[in-house]
């Protein structure tokens, strides 16, 4: 579904990305995890569009999507979350959400009908009407992720959900991750730190693991998470 | 002081800081959402107060008509210097590239534009009589094309409130003014919001051309009076925030006003420009915030 | 590696497009502006004209008077050349006048700049003034230098500060700031009001004359200033001033006014009721803006200080229709009136001198009198002793003379040699 072939990206002399292939199938959910600047964030940006890698290719359902715009990506079907929530601070709930949706209708009806079933569903329709600089830390993750559905994907990449977040919550959202998938037939590109909510809560399909812009495992996620290069990773032993 | 005076005095305040806050609010507007600082928003206040000139002059078209007319012109004029603008300059990813470009380009516009007119219409200044004459109102006596200029004023910023916050377009516009970034993510046509931008910063100054054309004398330089003030009042206000460059202007108009009649006018702009000084080294992200994200 | 280190510095596609762009745009207006503001020059081997170079200000500040100090000038030209150009003695023969001139963007230093080129690259034969009291003054290092004399124009300069610069080669023709104040002085005087608001714009030139004003007011004795206060150029409100002149009620308002805050304070006197007998306005109140602002009926009985007439003499009159001809209507101004009178002065003096060299018309300027159809001008330490000043009365729309007086200070006396319109006084109410 989401083929990345040989991609590379540089920032000076900083390999951000060094060859990365991988590919996403059909309604999965794969983990993406790393330690901090291993380039996940980077392999996101590049894949919607925002920064143009420097080698390497994107083909997304056959169609290479390497150089176009992130609005034309975007349209094609990739929505994301953002690391740390990205809302327009300026509106309320729904017009964040109506903002993601008028590309899609064209009508500000159609627009604000289609935000009302998502927020309703989601269960927030209470706060519709709220500013979102007035909600809290788990608020916005959601309304981030109502946002993203209401774009009606077929891929999502999710930067960070879990963090900071109650047990309670990462219950919650985990299992509305389930849902995208289950329900919108949603392939689901995530980037976590806390593994366990990976493992257990969303129980992901494969996870894929970055160091220093490479790729340096792939697999189920239980086999990843004991590969030898994934635990020095992580514990920032090199072997010399 | 007398009440009438009192009344004079808010009617005069807001007369100037309608039109200022206007001037500012579709230069921000611009700016905030693409980017570009536009060097020839004075000039388009210029143009707009020549095509009311000549229309009046000429064929006796009065300037109420004006608004339409104009606002439809300089509407006109501006697709291609959006399409220029927006090939050369839009296309880049990089805002340093944008607002450097922007300037450069649009600062050769405006020299052109400026030249062109003054060619074509020379330098002398002109003016027009239209509704000069006095009316009583509560007491209080205006002049009467002052009085519409206000009101106009108002009514267009009531539009305005009405396009920014309760359209559509007014979600969208405001969304890229504060993460554009976001906003190319989410599918939003870029280009079209551009657009729109242009066509809204646009329609602003042909109004305020019309309006200032009756009061003031034009030239074809006075342009960049009114892009200065624009800016200074859009950046104490905030960038990014229109309703910031609104409430701005109004208290700059408030100031101006209060500071002649109290002080006395010789003070005026050094204790406006104090205030701006003041204003930005203890808020340097203006009196209202700024609504743009700095990724 | 190396391939990307190209990539990254190398400037883009967009990049090269955009940079042609700029520099086609560039050339093709620097081009434009080349073609319009200069004259081409020929170089004649017999002399068969006289080369005349100024620089003027078509944009920035003063681009509103420059144009029409240009146009007087212009005027002058296809005026003088009609007669078939002045007659040099030297040269046994007319000789007619080819203008070079720049822009000066209303900036003193290039204008500075500009006269040298003049001077050394065009090598002009003579000079004329250019727009503005701080452009004067700004060529005035450049003149002495090489020795040209300039007749100045739109500077009003006092006495003092004209004895400092030192000045050989500058000749100022505009009544000194003390003459006009002391002539304004002299005609409240006669219209025997009792009480004067005298308000002012913040440049030097109106300070000065609202001084002086103020100062002569008070020494005759005839009446009380009652209110005296400035305002700054770029002004958009003087209600808070004219609320307190209001309150006062005086018998006259003079405002020594600066182009466009003339409007702006005639609309606030209406708006706000205030119905002075006599209200005298500067620069800016004999100005085509002016005319066109207001109505007629508004206008009636406003005052507009002024120093020529085109009634006066038949010679300015025929300037002056050609003016109109050429470029549409336009109220005598004192920038046409000065314009053509430093023109004509220096063609005076050229022939007096019947010859082009600069030095020896400098002798007959400093020497000569000179009778022209502005008043007779005769220079004294460099400024014009003659020099009148005009009060014109808008009425039924047009500009109409109703006082005059003629000389410098102290000597400036009543005029009564011209023809007069009957003053309306006092002015009937807005």
């Amino acid at each position: 579904m989401l083929e990345i072939r040989n991609i590379s990206k540089h920032f000076g002399g900083i390999k951000a990305l060094d060859n990365v292939t991988l590919s996403l199938n059909q309604n999965e959910i794969v983990g993406l995890i790393g330690p901090n600047g291993s380039g996940k964030t980077t392999l996101f940006n590049v894949i919607c569009g925002l920064l143009k890698p420097d080698k390497g290719h994107i083909f997304f359902n056959g169609k290479e999507i390497t150089n176009l715009s992130p609005e034309k990506i975007s349209r094609l079907g990739i929505s994301r979350t953002f690391q740390g929530t990205r809302l327009v601070e300026d509106l309320t709930v729904i017009e964040n959400i109506i903002i993601a949706t008028l590309p899609l209708t064209n009508s500000y009806d159609k627009a604000e009908e289609l935000a009302r079933t998502v927020i309703n569903k989601l269960g927030i329709e209470k706060i519709g009407e709220v500013k979102v600089t007035a909600l809290t830390h788990y608020e916005r993750k959601i309304v981030e992720l109502a946002r993203t559905i209401a774009c009606k994907p077929k891929v999502v990449l999710i930067d960070e959900i879990m963090a900071g977040l109650s047990e309670e919550e990462q219950q919650n959202i985990a299992e509305i991750m389930v849902w995208m998938k289950k329900e919108m037939n949603a392939t689901i590109f995530w980037i976590e730190h806390i593994i366990r909510a990976m493992i257990k809560l969303v129980k992901v399909d494969r996870i894929i693991a970055l160091e220093s812009g490479k790729l340096i495992a792939e697999g189920k996620p239980e086999e990843v998470i004991t590969n030898k290069n994934v635990i020095e990773a992580y514990l920032g032993i090199t072997n010399v | 002081m007398e009440i009438t005076n009192i009344f004079f005095i808010i009617f005069l305040s807001l007369q100037i800081g309608l039109i200022y806050g206007l001037i500012a609010l579709g230069f921000n507007l611009l700016y905030s959402s693409t980017r570009i600082i536009n060097i020839t928003y004075g000039d388009f206040i210029t143009l707009s107060g020549y095509i009311t000139f000549w229309l009046y002059s000429l064929y006796n078209i009065s300037p109420f008509l004006s608004l339409g007319i104009s606002s439809f012109f300089l509407i006109l004029f501006t697709l291609p210097f959006f399409y220029i603008l927006e090939k050369f300059v839009l296309s880049s990813k990089n805002i340093l590239y944008i607002e450097i470009w922007g300037v450069i380009i649009t600062f050769g516009f405006s020299i052109f534009l400026q030249g062109t007119m003054s060619y074509l219409w020379s330098a002398q200044s002109r003016s027009y009589a239209y509704l000069d004459n006095v009316i009583d109102f509560f007491g209080v006596s205006f002049l009467l094309n002052k009085f519409l200029t206000t009101i106009v004023a108002a009514l267009l910023i009531f539009l305005l409130y009405f396009l920014l916050f309760k359209t559509n377009i007014g979600i969208m516009l405001r969304g890229v003014i504060q993460d554009p970034e976001l906003a190319s993510n989410l599918g939003l046509n870029m280009r079209k919001i551009f657009l729109i931008a242009f066509i809204i910063s646009s329609f602003i100054a042909s109004i305020s051309g019309v309006l200032l054309s009756m009061s003031f004398e034009i030239n074809p330089f006075m342009g960049s009076i009114y892009l200065i003030l624009a800016f200074v009042i859009a950046v104490v206000g905030g960038i990014g925030n229109p309703l910031g460059s609104l409430i701005s202007g109004i208290l700059f108009g408030f100031v101006d006003v209060i500071i002649s009649y109290t002080i006395g006018p010789s003070l005026k702009f050094f204790i406006i420009y104090s205030l701006l000084l003041l204003i930005l080294i203890y808020r340097p992200w203006g009196l209202m915030g700024r609504g743009v994200r700095y990724a | 590696m190396k391939k990307l280190y190209v990539n990254k510095h190398a400037i883009t596609k967009i990049q090269t497009i955009l940079i042609i762009t700029v520099i086609v745009i560039a050339a093709i207006a620097g081009g434009l502006i080349y073609y319009f503001m200069t004259q081409p020059t020929q170089q004649v081997a017999q002399k068969t004209s006289i080369k005349i170079g100024f620089s003027i200000s078509l944009s920035g500040v003063g681009a509103a008077a420059g144009t029409e100090q240009y146009r007087a000038y212009e005027i002058w030209r296809k005026w003088i050349n009609e007669q078939g150009g002045i007659y040099v003695e030297e040269y046994k023969r007319k000789l007619s006048v080819e203008f070079i001139y720049y822009d000066d963007a209303s900036e003193p230093a290039r204008a500075a700049s500009l006269y040298e080129k003049l001077i050394v690259e065009d090598k002009v034969d003579l000079l004329l003034a250019p727009w503005g009291t701080f452009i004067h003054l700004a060529i005035v290092p450049v003149i002495e230098k090489y020795k040209i004399p300039v007749v100045g124009n739109t500077a009003g300069v006092d006495i003092e500060k004209i004895n400092e610069l030192n000045t050989k080669y500058m000749f100022f023709t505009w009544p000194e700031p003390k003459t006009s104040a002391f002539s304004l002085t002299l005609f409240l005087e006669e219209l025997n009001v009792k009480s004067v608001a005298i308000l002012y714009a913040q440049t030097d030139f109106t300070v000065l004359n609202a001084k002086w004003n103020k100062q002569y007011i008070e020494e005759k004795g005839f009446a009380d200033v009652v209110i005296y206060e400035g305002y700054p150029l770029e002004v958009t409100d003087v209600s808070g001033i004219l609320l307190k002149v209001k309150d006062k009620n005086p018998e006259a308002v003079v405002v020594h006014s600066y182009p466009a805050d003339a409007i702006l304070v005639t609309s606030q006197m209406k708006e706000l009721k205030i119905n002075p007998k006599v209200f005298i306005l500067g620069v800016g109140g004999q100005l085509l803006a002016y005319k066109q602002r207001f109505d007629d009926q508004t206008k009636e009985g406003v005052i507009a200080i002024n120093n020529w007439h085109p009634d006066f003499y038949p010679e300015s009159k025929e300037l002056y229709n050609k003016y109109i001809l050429e470029y549409g209507y336009n109220p005598p101004s004192h920038t046409l009136g000065l314009g053509w009178l430093s023109c004509l002065v220096l063609q005076q003096a050229i022939e007096k001198a019947g010859t082009l060299n600069p030095e020896k018309i400098r002798e007959k300027l400093a020497t000569e009198t000179f009778n022209t159809p502005f008043g007779e001008v005769k220079f004294e330490n460099q400024v014009n002793i003659k020099s009148l000043v005009v009060f014109d009365q808008w009425q039924e729309g047009d500009l109409k003379p109703v006082f005059v007086t003629k000389g410098s200070y102290p000597n400036v006396e009543k005029a009564t040699e011209y023809k007069l319109a009957q003053l309306i006084f006092p002015k009937p109410e807005w």
